[in-house]
């Protein structure tokens, strides 16, 4: 069930897969390279920056993954009303289940190219004693952030369209109304700031997403 | 008798204008059951809500034993069931969909599948989002066969099919339920096929279950009769009367249920003669079983 679940999710998505997994690999390479030249041999800034950008490219790429490969091997369920997926003999945990696990493999590809791109990367450059390569690290924030995106795309994709438009509603709603407090009432402010701190640090729920992304670190 | 499908005070409500409102039904085991109804009436939305695809408002359901829709997975493992339209994986290849069906059930008949695709002609490279109208619902059907199951729900299965492509269809299900013993709930506003293969009857509209019967009552029960000198108010009937209509001179036309031969000697004893006894066919028992349910609604309202 698991095996013929990944085969088809596999077979809908392996464009897009393919696609995402080159991109992974290459976008640290072709960043250190075009930095490189213009790099100072012993200037640990400057190349704490680049591995930086590496970070910030390569969490990009993964969310985008994580958005498309939810959006396009969901959408064929969508399209016939889930009626497929509804009509099969497993429960709803189960198949979401299963449904989480054929994700996590597939987008382990792109965090996997993420990996070797990066360490090949970090093998181009001479690194001072005080800064190290986090290639691995790197690699598992991505598979982390393009898996939290996939959660949520999955989640709206899931539910009835009403039902996601609902909830897309409420969180706007939501984001506008405590805007709307925090400038009327001044005394929210530190509140509502520190639930929004809650939210996009670690541990929070979209900490991976908006903590420190880099390839090369002190 | 016992009954593969159990629904009492089902309820369920789908935006503003459609709702299914108090539907008891029930389906015996073993029997080939016709759903009928126009378009809209309810068919689809009422198998969805048995198969737990959907949560009811209120009511119980029970298939196969199995409480719906806690127990829906336990209930369509024994369940084989065509959709309305093609509910499949448009980019596998019919081979490849078939492997991923049987992943799911453990009753799954590799062989019965296999012959089933020779007999359908269809091949194993075929990709399911190229397949012709008729080889898809021949698909469809495969998959539902393939599980063993003790129940077929079929819903319109040969809507849009060409003659030849229906006539293969039905063959094997018909040959299915003969050697399984197996029961089936089909859905269809396509009353004829319905008259040679059902044995019971559920007619739908507008979200309520208007008639429920065996075929042989449904067929031989409802009559059209010419009446002479029919008086105004007609009480105390032995029958039900459906319809009344003005004939030609001073006759009436009455469509009547549960009508039985013995029943013309309620007419000799008063004014009122009977002039003739009019057979119907399905459709024509369907047409006049939903216009009396439409005209009661109407007065009821």
């Amino acid at each position: 069930m698991f095996a013929q679940t990944l085969y088809v999710q596999w077979k809908w998505n392996r464009d897009f897969l393919a696609f995402y997994m080159i991109v992974a690999f290459a976008a640290p390479l072709v960043i250190l390279w075009a930095a490189l030249p213009h790099l100072g041999l012993t200037s640990g800034r400057e190349l704490v920056s680049v591995g930086g950008a590496v970070g910030a490219t390569t969490g990009v790429i993964a969310v985008l993954a994580g958005l498309t490969i939810a959006w396009q091997g969901y959408g064929v369920d969508e399209r016939a009303g889930h009626v497929y997926a509804l009509s099969l003999p497993v429960t709803r945990g189960r198949a979401l289940a299963i449904r989480a696990g054929t994700a996590t493999i597939m987008l382990a590809l792109p965090a996997l190219a993420i990996w070797v791109g990066a360490m090949i990367a970090a093998g181009q450059v001479e690194l001072p004693p005080s800064l190290h390569s986090y290639a691995g690290s790197l690699a598992t924030k991505a598979l982390l952030a393009s898996w939290l995106a996939h959660a949520c795309v999955f989640a709206l994709r899931y539910c009835a369209r009403r039902r996601a438009r609902s909830v897309l509603a409420v969180l706007v709603v939501a984001v506008i109304a405590l805007s709307a407090t925090a400038m009327v009432v001044p005394g929210t402010r530190a509140g509502i700031a520190r639930a929004g701190d809650f939210l996009i640090s670690n541990p929070g729920p979209f900490g991976v997403l908006f903590g420190r992304w880099t390839l090369i670190d002190v | 008798m016992s009954h593969a499908i159990t629904i009492d005070g089902l309820s369920y409500r789908a935006g503003r204008h459609f709702a299914i409102r108090d539907l008891t039904m029930r389906v015996p085991n073993g029997s080939v059951y016709g759903f009928l109804g126009p378009n809209g009436s309810g068919k689809t939305t009422t198998i969805r809500l048995l198969l737990g695809m959907l949560p009811p408002v209120d009511g119980t359901v029970t298939v196969l034993g199995h409480e719906i829709p806690s127990g829906a997975h336990l209930a369509l493992a024994r369940i084989g069931y065509v959709p309305e339209r093609l509910h499949l994986y448009p980019m596998l290849t019919v081979a490849e969909t078939m492997r991923y069906h049987a992943s799911f059930y453990t009753r799954w008949d590799a062989a019965e599948a296999e012959r089933l695709r020779r007999a359908f002609d269809l091949r194993d490279e075929q990709r399911v989002g190229r397949l012709s109208k008729g080889e898809a619902g021949k698909l469809m059907m495969l998959l539902a066969l393939a599980v063993r199951p003790e129940l077929l729900v079929l819903d319109e299965p040969t809507d849009g099919l060409d003659p030849v492509v229906r006539r293969d269809v039905l063959a094997a299900l018909l040959e299915y339920v003969s050697t399984h013993n197996a029961t089936v709930l089909i859905s269809s506003h396509l009353v004829h096929e319905q008259e040679r293969v059902c044995d019971w009857i559920g007619v739908m509209d507008r979200g309520r279950l208007v008639a429920e019967m065996p075929m042989h009552a449904f067929r031989g029960g409802i009559k059209r009769l010419r009446i002479a000198g029919a008086p105004a108010l007609a009480t105390s009937t032995p029958f039900g009367i459906l319809a009344r209509r003005a004939g030609p001179g001073r006759e009436e036309e009455w469509v009547v249920r549960d009508w039985r031969d013995d029943m013309t000697s309620w007419f000799s004893a008063g004014e009122t003669a009977l002039r003739e006894v009019v057979d119907l066919d399905l459709e024509e028992s369907f047409v006049e079983t939903l216009r009396a349910a439409r005209d009661a609604g109407g007065r009821a309202a």
